[in-house]
């Protein structure tokens, strides 16, 4: 499962993901098979099979292979999903489930790729939650640039109601669920989860801290739970056959050219899937996971295993499964400079340090790459 | 209930209600934590992380604004771990703020400025990271100064949590975020409802008044509702208009009538000059304040009355001279406080000026009765064409008070040659007549000479007694005429002939009765240090009107005693007062409230005045002169208005007018009420600039017990 690409538009228009690269296709299953989020090809590759098996369930016993499976959230934290799905189940009252559609880091394209190439798993797996913890209605929120995306997964949803697989009796049973698709009013509308249940209840979108768990007081202070896209792209798998915990990482050498998205089992190592996609890991420089929110690490550290825990206590931002390969002609101040700017500009503008100290180190790194810093600076 | 808890602060002891956050109540306790983002009437938003402390059995630190205060907790404000961050924090703060404080419109009201003075600290060694942005200053009421944002984000909780608004909000660029109006749409465009709470909240001098919009010659709580201030009686402009925006009539009437016992009469005749500070007119039109205060009394059932305090008997008598607007009031009131009052009344009818002096198209004589019935019902005592000739006697006759309230109803004239002629009169002469249906003879050609309302008054007067030629003459050009602009309208559709800019050089007669003005066009005027008019006389020859009658319309003067028990009479004969008192100079117990005082004014200066010479006797009499009540209890929701669509472009509704046949056929009231739809529509346009009073003022360090850091 490859695609070299010159840039990252290309990147986007394309998809020619094929993935039968891929060691354990569990997302990326029916990648490269479908002519385009057609709803016959996803039913044809065996698509809501998983919904049908879940609604064969009680809702708890969902749950129970929820668990069971290991899911836990790719957004980031890794939280156990199946905690998340019974304290929802637990609660009483009108919940949602919401699900964030983009990335909050420009470079990263793993969801849109997701959502080029199969869109039904996840909606899938939404309804599979939905059946499980009782909410009738699903958000999917957008950022505002995703227009192309809002008409791909409306229509997918068109679809999927024309077919009686989205509204009320789904696939003849007594369930009954809807999916609306928001997108962002403006790009401050973005990113977090917290962030979005703002923007979606019309507040303004910044973070807030000590505040309660969504699963408790979400949407509209309504219990809701909020999973990644690709979370609920692995929701259908478990319900289908054995399930093999995955991550899709995107891996970036700007020196060779090569931008790929591939699924890898969690637990693999980054050393061997550079390998695997055939990316030479001599000359490597330093290496960074997690994007402008991540962090760099040495070429010594690429026996680092794709793990929730291992990635986020090494500094890493596992949501943002982003691996840039740094060799001898890039710079690491300058990546580092690069990552302030991002972030400063990017911040939801609520807390000083947030704004203020990110747009102060990535001055003060400018001024070390211009040899004009002043060491003041740097007492503490 | 509330429960309390303790806890330590500094090693003080702190009690506090649970359920506040450490920093309410290290503030409570007079302990200053230096906060920016934290106001207290909005959520907390752990911000500018200035608010940190301590937890000192863990080590860890917590912003005090959004952390819940427990009991047992032991706290230190200002630990070396604690100062570096906040240190820091203020150097980041001001690493993006203009340096500029002295050219700040803000400036010694910053709170960002008080913050930086107690930490002794500013920044500076930092990198200016500078934003660059020049003021907005498109709006009306407000200017944005978004260079000198320190996005605490105050005015957008605000604008979204407290008033439901949203306008402001936080806005991304590829630079950043910043606070802004999504789109950097207009305000208004955007749906602001101009209720200027981002602009309390706002520590720093980004969001602020437009210059001038603040009165700062009165205190700043009463600035802020600039309608309720300019009124002379104080009423509760934007309280009752809410009422009326709601549809609940009859709570409006009751914040009328916590000010003023005559709402409808009001709502006629009133000079409203809080519609000529009314904010809204800033945004396009002023809102009808006094229109709406005549639909608000139609529906007047008097439920407000259930609520009305009348205090136990004092046992004290007050003597009341004149049953006009000033001395209903003031009897009115001080029958509240517990005091027997008796009105003397000269005529056989009670209202004064508003009886006899207001034409019956602008208020029928039901309205003025029916209100004085009300008002009388109270348990005032009105003794009817008694003339009193010394009011000193009056406390020798088992009064305790007098207040004289005669008014100023002695039509003057100007002393040209001829003004003693047969066919002058007085324009009082005539609205009295008239409105006791009496004969008073006039020719068939009258010249008025004055341009003030009551001038108009009379044209339009007789006008509808079937005269066909009048022309107004008066001294000031059409612009600065003293009658009110649709005054002047209406009776030029009423085919009055009006000539400003005129002086008066005699009166024309056969010998014995009036043929004729003659006049000289005045180029200019003004009055000099001795407020002496001094006139610029145009060239070219003088003008002779031809007439029958003439009539004097150029105030009136006060009318006192026949014996004037030794009281000091001013300009225009009125009484002088004590200064800052409704106390005659030189009595004891005589006090004057109205046109006696102050000459021809307003209805609403005479029952302001009647309220203030109400409460002075009260305390007087050993009351305590607290004559305000409240007849219908803040409601808590109110500061949560909402969106409008188009609410600045809502425009200002008119009364409608009758047509001008109908208007001259009789003694018709000339406009009617708002229907109900209109009323509505036109009370939601009142931007109710007092929801910003209830926002709390930010207390400063220096009111706490706190010491600054050595600089
Ligand atoms: S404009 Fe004023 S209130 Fe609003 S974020 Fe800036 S400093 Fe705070
Ligand atoms: S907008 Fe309303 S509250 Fe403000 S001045 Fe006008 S009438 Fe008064
Ligand atoms: S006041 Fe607490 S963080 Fe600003």
């Amino acid at each position: 499962m490859r695609n070299q690409q010159k840039n990252d538009e290309d990147m986007i228009m394309r998809h020619e993901l094929n993935s039968n690269n891929a060691a354990t296709p569990v997302v990326t299953k029916k990648w490269g098979r479908m002519s385009g989020n057609n709803i016959a090809e996803y039913i044809n590759l065996g698509g809501f099979s998983g919904l049908k098996n879940a609604l064969k369930l009680n809702p708890e016993d969902v749950i129970k292979q929820i668990e069971v499976s290991g899911l836990r959230g790719k957004g980031g934290a890794g939280y156990p999903a199946g905690l998340k799905w019974s304290s929802c189940a637990g609660q009483t009252g009108e919940k949602y489930i919401v699900s964030n559609f983009s990335n909050c880091d420009d470079t990263n394209m793993i969801v849109n790729t997701m959502i080029h190439n199969d869109v039904y798993a996840a909606i899938e797996g939404m309804m599979i939650a939905g059946y499980a913890i009782d909410a009738n209605l699903g958000i999917i929120f957008l950022r505002n640039t995703q227009t192309v995306e809002y008409y791909i997964i409306s229509a997918a949803l068109e679809q999927m109601r024309f077919s009686k697989i989205l509204g009320k009796e789904i696939l003849k049973s007594d369930f009954q669920f809807d999916i609306q698709v928001v997108m962002g009013k403006n790009n401050a509308e973005k990113g977090q989860e917290i962030i979005i249940l703002r923007s979606l209840a019309g507040l303004s979108p910044v973070t807030v801290c000590n505040r309660p768990h969504a699963a408790e007081a979400g949407l509209y202070g309504k219990s809701t739970l909020y999973h990644s896209m690709e979370t609920l792209a692995s929701v259908p798998a478990i319900l289908e056959e054995a399930y093999l915990e995955t991550k899709l990482v995107q891996l970036v050498d700007t020196e060779n050219e090569t931008i790929l998205i591939t699924e890898v089992a969690i637990g693999s190592s980054i050393g061997d899937i550079l390998v695997r996609e055939g990316i030479t890991t001599e000359g490597i420089k330093a290496f960074s996971f997690g994007g402008s929110m991540g962090a760099l690490f040495p070429p010594e550290r690429l026996g680092m295993l794709i793990d929730f825990d291992e990635i986020n206590h090494a500094g890493g931002a596992f949501g943002n499964a982003v691996i840039r390969i740094l060799r001898e002609k890039e710079c690491l101040v300058d990546n580092v400079m690069h990552c302030y700017a991002v972030s400063s500009a990017e911040c939801c503008g609520r807390c000083v340090f947030g704004r203020m100290g990110t747009a102060q180190i990535y001055e003060t790194l400018k001024d070390i790459t211009k040899s004009v810093a002043n060491r003041m600076i740097l007492i503490v | 209930m509330n429960e309390f808890i303790s806890l330590k602060i500094d090693n003080k002891s702190v009690r506090c209600k649970k359920g506040s956050s450490i920093l309410e109540a290290a503030l409570m306790a007079g302990i200053y934590i230096p906060h920016l983002c934290h106001h207290p009437n909005l959520p907390h938003h752990e911000a500018c992380k200035l608010c940190v402390v301590e937890m000192q059995e863990q080590g860890t630190i917590v912003a005090s604004c959004s952390t819940k205060a427990e009991a047992g907790m032991e706290l230190v404000t200002n630990s070396p771990a604690v100062q570096k961050i906040r240190n820091l924090s203020i150097e980041l703060i001001f690493s993006e703020h203009p340096a500029d404080c002295t050219a700040c419109p803000k400036y010694l009201k910053c709170e960002l400025q008080s913050v930086a003075q107690f930490m002794g600290l500013r920044g500076g060694r930092l990198k200016t990271v500078g934003k660059n942005i020049s003021s907005d200053m498109r709006n009306p009421l407000f200017v944005r100064d978004m260079n000198r944002c320190i996005q605490c984000g105050r005015c957008v909780r605000a604008c979204e949590q407290v008033r439901g608004v949203k306008v402001l909000d936080y806005c991304h660029t590829e630079v950043g975020s910043s606070i802004g109006i999504p789109g950097n749409k207009l305000m208004g465009e955007a749906g602001c409802r101009f209720c200027g709470a981002c602009v309390e909240v706002c520590p720093t001098g980004s969001l602020r008044d437009k210059e001038g919009i603040i009165n700062d010659t009165v205190p700043y709580e009463q600035a802020l509702v600039p309608c309720q201030q300019k009124c002379p009686a104080h009423i509760d402009i934007p309280r009752y208009i809410r009422k009326l925006a709601k549809g609940e009539m009859e709570d409006a009437v009751a914040v009328i009538c916590e000010k003023v016992p005559f709402p409808e009469t009001l709502g006629l005749i009133c000079n409203h000059a809080c519609e000529d500070v009314c904010r809204r007119g800033l945004v396009n039109q002023p809102v009808s304040i006094c229109s709406l205060k005549r639909y608000a009394a139609n529906y007047d059932s008097g439920s407000w009355k259930k609520r009305r305090i009348v205090k136990p008997q004092t046992k004290k008598r007050v003597a009341v001279i004149g049953a006009g607007p000033a001395g209903l009031t003031a009897a009115y009131y001080l029958v509240k406080q517990g005091h027997q009052v008796v009105i003397f009344e000269r005529k056989d009818l009670a209202g004064g000026m508003l009886q006899f002096g207001i034409p019956k198209y602008r208020l029928s004589e039901d309205i003025v009765q029916r209100e004085i019935r009300d008002i009388l019902d109270i348990g005032i005592e009105i003794k009817y064409e008694t003339n009193i000739t010394n009011p000193k006697r009056l406390l020798t006759e088992g009064f305790d008070a007098v207040i004289a309230a005669t008014g100023a109803q002695c039509g003057s004239a100007l002393q040209i040659p001829g003004y003693r002629s047969e066919g002058v009169l007085t324009a009082i002469d005539i609205l009295e007549a008239t409105a006791r249906k009496a004969d008073i003879k006039t020719g068939e050609r009258v010249f008025i000479i004055g341009g003030g309302n009551v001038a108009f008054d009379c044209a339009r007067t007789l006008r509808r007694r079937g005269c066909e030629r009048i022309d107004l003459a008066c001294l000031e050009n059409r612009e600065c005429m003293q009658a009110s602009a649709e005054e002047v309208a209406e009776a030029l559709e009423e085919g009055i002939r009006v000539h400003p800019c005129k002086t008066f050089i005699r009166i024309v007669t056969d010998g014995k009765h009036v043929t004729g003005v003659e006049t000289a066009n005045v180029d200019s005027f003004s009055f000099d240090e001795n407020n002496k008019l001094q006139m610029k006389i145009a060239a070219g020859e003088n003008h002779i009107y031809e007439c029958d009658t003439v009539i004097f319309a150029v105030g009136q003067k006060s009318e006192t005693f026949d014996d004037l028990c030794g009281f000091t009479v001013g300009k225009a004969n009125t009484l002088v007062t004590e200064a800052n008192s409704c106390q005659l100079l030189g009595s004891d117990a005589i006090f004057a409230a109205g046109d006696i005082t102050t000459g021809t004014k307003f209805v609403i200066s005479a029952i302001a005045a009647g309220r203030a010479a109400a409460m002075e006797v009260d305390q007087f009499l050993g009351g305590q002169g607290d004559i305000d009540e409240l007849l219908l209890d803040r409601d808590e929701q109110e500061h949560f208005i909402g969106r409008i669509a188009g609410f600045d472009k809502l425009e200002r509704a008119s009364e409608e007018l009758l047509p001008v046949s109908e208007r001259i056929s009789g003694f018709k009231q000339t406009t009617k009420a708002y229907p109900d739809k209109t009323a509505t529509a036109e009370a939601v346009r009142c931007l109710q600039c007092d929801l910003r009073r209830d926002l709390e003022r930010v207390k400063f360090w220096n009111s706490y017990d706190a010491e600054p850091a050595e600089e």
